[in-house]
């Protein structure tokens, strides 16, 4: 992460995530954490298309993650 | 998180073979390069930029130059090369070391001309098993450390106050200002995962729809296009306002200039107001003259006399008077003794004949008063002369004809005539001097520039109000229609799986706005709060307007707006221009705060180089300032790096902060300055820098100079050259 430090960047979007709490207790750590990720998407210098398909896969594998948490937890 | 640990440079400018190393202490951030005017200190400073960045790096105005050193015979091929050892660490405190390596050859071919070939930059990650080659060296280094930056990282003295002030238009400081926060801060790079993600939600939504058996491609097709019909219109409005915000300062730049040109004064009005002041001229002259000739005559005049000469006129007066009262004039014997001699009898009654010695006596008589008559009738015409002279005097005097007041009069119309032709002339002088400064062509190009640009000031504000309801129409449309699509999708059964990819998109969507609107606005509030805080503590100002310890104090404080200009004030509610209103130690205290606050909030560890911060600072101002610049940071896991160019003056007074401070210090010589003020030859042949590791305390062979005791520096018998 170049500038606004990654450390920081948690401690912000820690602070903004509370609204998703009613979900599985892990899930806003979760959500921040893929936030950060996705930031750092840009990191890497891919293309605009490219870069966008990085996202969704990230946001998708948390969408998998969160399914299977349910599951484990029914 | 970058942190310099040394440096190697090869035959950048002067700086022949120069090592360096950076101090990485916690609490000793600082890392002094001592060096005068002239030692180096500017191409090394360029040669990190150049480092990491290559020619771009570099200022606009040495972008163009060799960066071989002039004293490189033509022909010669040189290596020029700087490779800089430096380390990254995560946030999790996992560091990983690198080594950058830019070379470049160049062969000078003429004074001004020179041949270079390709520049090769390497970046190697510095592992147990040795060196490895990172790929896209160039883009990694501006992950790390963005160009866009070089004003936050690598500076000098002066132009770090360009943040603030100085020759560009304030929109394009005001962007400046801008961009450093929204880079630091990190505020585009939020953006555009915003737009990834809700790129991302878009596209879940849809193959949810699609899943669900339900065909809403035609609403996400007419949502599609107004969301690329949005994207365009905000782009065309960002080059609106940003070719307005241009013309606006090109405008401001013009109307300046003209307005400087027309402070000197309309042509037309200043010939005429010339021509005036000639005749005013002449007419003094003529005034001048005239009473001139009236003082000469006056000099000339019995008033004069009799002004100048009053005492002995009355005591010649009061003569003729006495000799007049002893009938000595008029002398009237003469008439008298021919008389009686042709009657042949005395007054007395005793006869005069002739032959008798009464007759040759009064004959004697008449001979004597012949031989003193002329005198005499002279004196007679002299009294009555005299006498009438007093007379008129007198009547003068009594009618106020007298020449003391006459002439007090003539004097006073003199000077006056002497000192309206001076005040004149001096005039004409002045109103000449301006006609010949004015540019008349320059004047009239500037009118019609302004008109020119204030009819496209216009249009573009015409063009961008319009711009404006486009969007906003937009705008309410995709509400309309991601409405639309939103119910058509609620209708579709889709799998438990899809519809949670969708959710946590909505909430990182969600959350990435969330975040950017903290960092847009708490964020700034932050840097500017510290900045306030560091800027106050530099320049000495208490909170506490009233306390008599500080005397006058002007700062209010110093402020963000929400249009990202800094905003300095004042007690008594101005705001001051910082262009015009703020000294240089003020204007660097102020940006370096900025730049501090700036990096303290974003969390952002990377070096920052600057040359000579201290000039024109002095006094409490100086050691306040290298103390806020300087202190190492309270949390154990931030990290500060600074590296200072101080000349001797500008550590004169501040030694012992350096001495707590300055994990390391060195000294940068140049062998130009043989004998000058270097005390030791270095017997090259050809001009060249040098680094020793002299710290602000000492000198040695190589850095010796003259009026060092001047500076408490005290001689080291040895030579510490690297």
């Amino acid at each position: 992460m170049a500038m606004l430090s990654e450390r920081r960047i948690v401690q912000v979007v820690g602070e903004q995530v509370v609204f998703a709490q009613e979900r599985i207790p892990e899930y806003r750590n979760n959500l921040a954490i893929t936030l950060v990720n996705i930031v750092r998407v840009q990191d890497e210098g891919f293309s605009d298309r490219r870069r966008k398909e990085q996202v969704k896969r990230i946001i998708e594998e948390l969408g998998v993650r969160v399914l299977t948490h349910q599951q484990e937890s029914e | 998180m970058m942190r310099l640990l040394r440096a190697h440079v090869r035959n950048f400018k002067l700086l022949e073979d120069v090592e360096l190393e950076f101090s990485t202490k916690h609490d000793r951030p600082l890392t002094v390069i001592r060096a005068e005017n002239g030692s180096g200190k500017t191409s090394l400073l360029y040669a990190f930029q150049w480092a990491f960045h290559g020619k771009d790096g570099l200022p606009k105005s040495a972008q163009g130059l060799r960066l071989t050193s002039s004293a490189i015979p033509f022909g010669k091929a040189t290596t020029v090369s700087v490779t800089i050892w430096f380390e990254i660490a995560d946030e999790h405190g996992n560091t990983a070391q690198y080594r950058l390596i830019r070379s470049v050859i160049e062969t000078p071919t003429t004074e001004d001309a020179f041949d270079s070939q390709q520049e090769r930059v390497r970046l190697l990650k510095l592992t147990p098993k040795g060196e490895e080659p990172e790929e896209s060296a160039e883009a990694t280094i501006n992950v790390w450390l963005p160009r866009q930056l070089h004003a936050v990282f690598f500076t000098d003295g002066d132009s770090v106050q360009t943040f603030i002030s100085g020759q560009i238009g304030q929109k394009q400081r005001q962007r400046r200002v801008h961009d450093a926060i929204r880079d630091l801060l990190g505020i585009d790079r939020f953006r555009t995962a915003a737009r990834d993600i809700e790129a991302a939600f878009r596209s879940i939504q849809a193959e949810a729809a699609k899943s669900g058996g339900k065909d809403t491609s035609t609403l996400e097709d007419r949502l599609e296009e107004t969301r690329s019909q949005i994207d365009g219109l905000e782009d065309d409005l960002l080059r609106l306002r940003e070719r307005q915000a241009n013309m606006t300062d090109e405008r401001s730049k013009w109307d300046k200039e003209l307005r400087e040109l027309r402070g000197i004064g309309d042509i037309d009005e200043l010939n005429e107001r010339i021509e005036q002041a000639e005749r005013d001229q002449e007419r003094f002259e003529r005034q001048r003259q005239a009473t001139l000739v009236r003082m000469r005559e006056s000099l000339r005049s019995e008033q004069f006399s009799w002004q100048f000469m009053n005492e002995r006129l009355q005591a010649g007066i009061g003569i003729l008077s006495e000799l007049a009262d002893r009938h000595i004039i008029p002398g009237t014997s003469i008439e008298i003794l021919k008389d009686r001699l042709e009657l042949g009898e005395c007054i007395c009654g005793e006869s005069l004949a002739l032959g008798t010695a009464h007759h040759q006596h009064v004959e004697r008589l008449v001979e004597e008063q012949l031989s003193v008559s002329e005198h005499r009738q002279r004196l007679t015409e002299l009294h009555h002369l005299a006498r009438r002279a007093q007379e008129e005097e007198r009547s003068r005097r009594e009618s106020g004809q007298a020449f003391s007041p006459n002439s007090s009069q003539l004097l006073a119309e003199f000077i006056d005539a002497r000192d309206s032709l001076r005040t004149k002339g001096r005039e004409l002088d002045d109103l000449k001097s301006r006609r010949a400064n004015i540019n008349e062509e320059r004047v009239r190009n500037l009118t019609s520039q302004l008109q020119d640009i204030d009819a496209k000031i216009v249009q573009a504000h015409q063009s961008i109000g319009a711009k404006e309801t486009e969007l906003d129409h937009a705008y309410e449309r995709r509400a309309l229609q991601e409405r639309e699509l939103d119910d058509a999708q609620k209708e579709v059964d889709i799998s438990n799986e899809l519809a949670l990819k969708r959710d946590v998109a909505q909430d990182l969507t969600v959350l990435a706005k969330s975040v950017l609107k903290v960092l847009e606005n708490d964020y700034v509030q932050r840097v500017s709060q510290r900045m306030r805080d560091l800027f106050m503590e530099i320049v000495g100002a208490p909170d506490d307007p009233l306390r008599q310890d500080f005397g006058p104090v002007l700062f209010a404080g110093v402020h963000i707006d929400d249009d990202f200009n800094i905003i300095i004030d004042t007690h008594d509610g101005r705001r001051l221009d910082p262009d015009f209103e703020l000294n240089g130690a003020s204007k660097r205290a102020l940006t370096l705060s900025f730049i501090w606050a700036l990096m303290e909030v974003s969390g952002t560890t990377a070096p920052r180089m600057i040359d000579t911060p201290l000039g024109m600072v002095s006094g409490g101002v100086k050691s306040r300032m290298l103390d806020a610049v300087t202190r190492p940071p309270i949390d154990e896991l931030s990290e500060l790096q600074v590296i200072l160019f101080l000349t001797r003056s500008e550590l004169r007074d501040v030694e012992d902060l350096i001495d707590e401070r300055a994990g390391n210090v060195m000294t940068l010589s140049c062998s130009e300055h043989y004998p000058a003020d270097l005390v030791y030859s270095w017997s090259t042949d050809y001009p060249v820098s040098r680094i020793c590791s002299c710290n602000h305390r000492y000198s040695c062979y190589t850095c010796a100079r003259r009026y060092d005791d001047r500076h408490g520096v005290i001689f080291r018998d040895i030579d510490t050259q690297r």
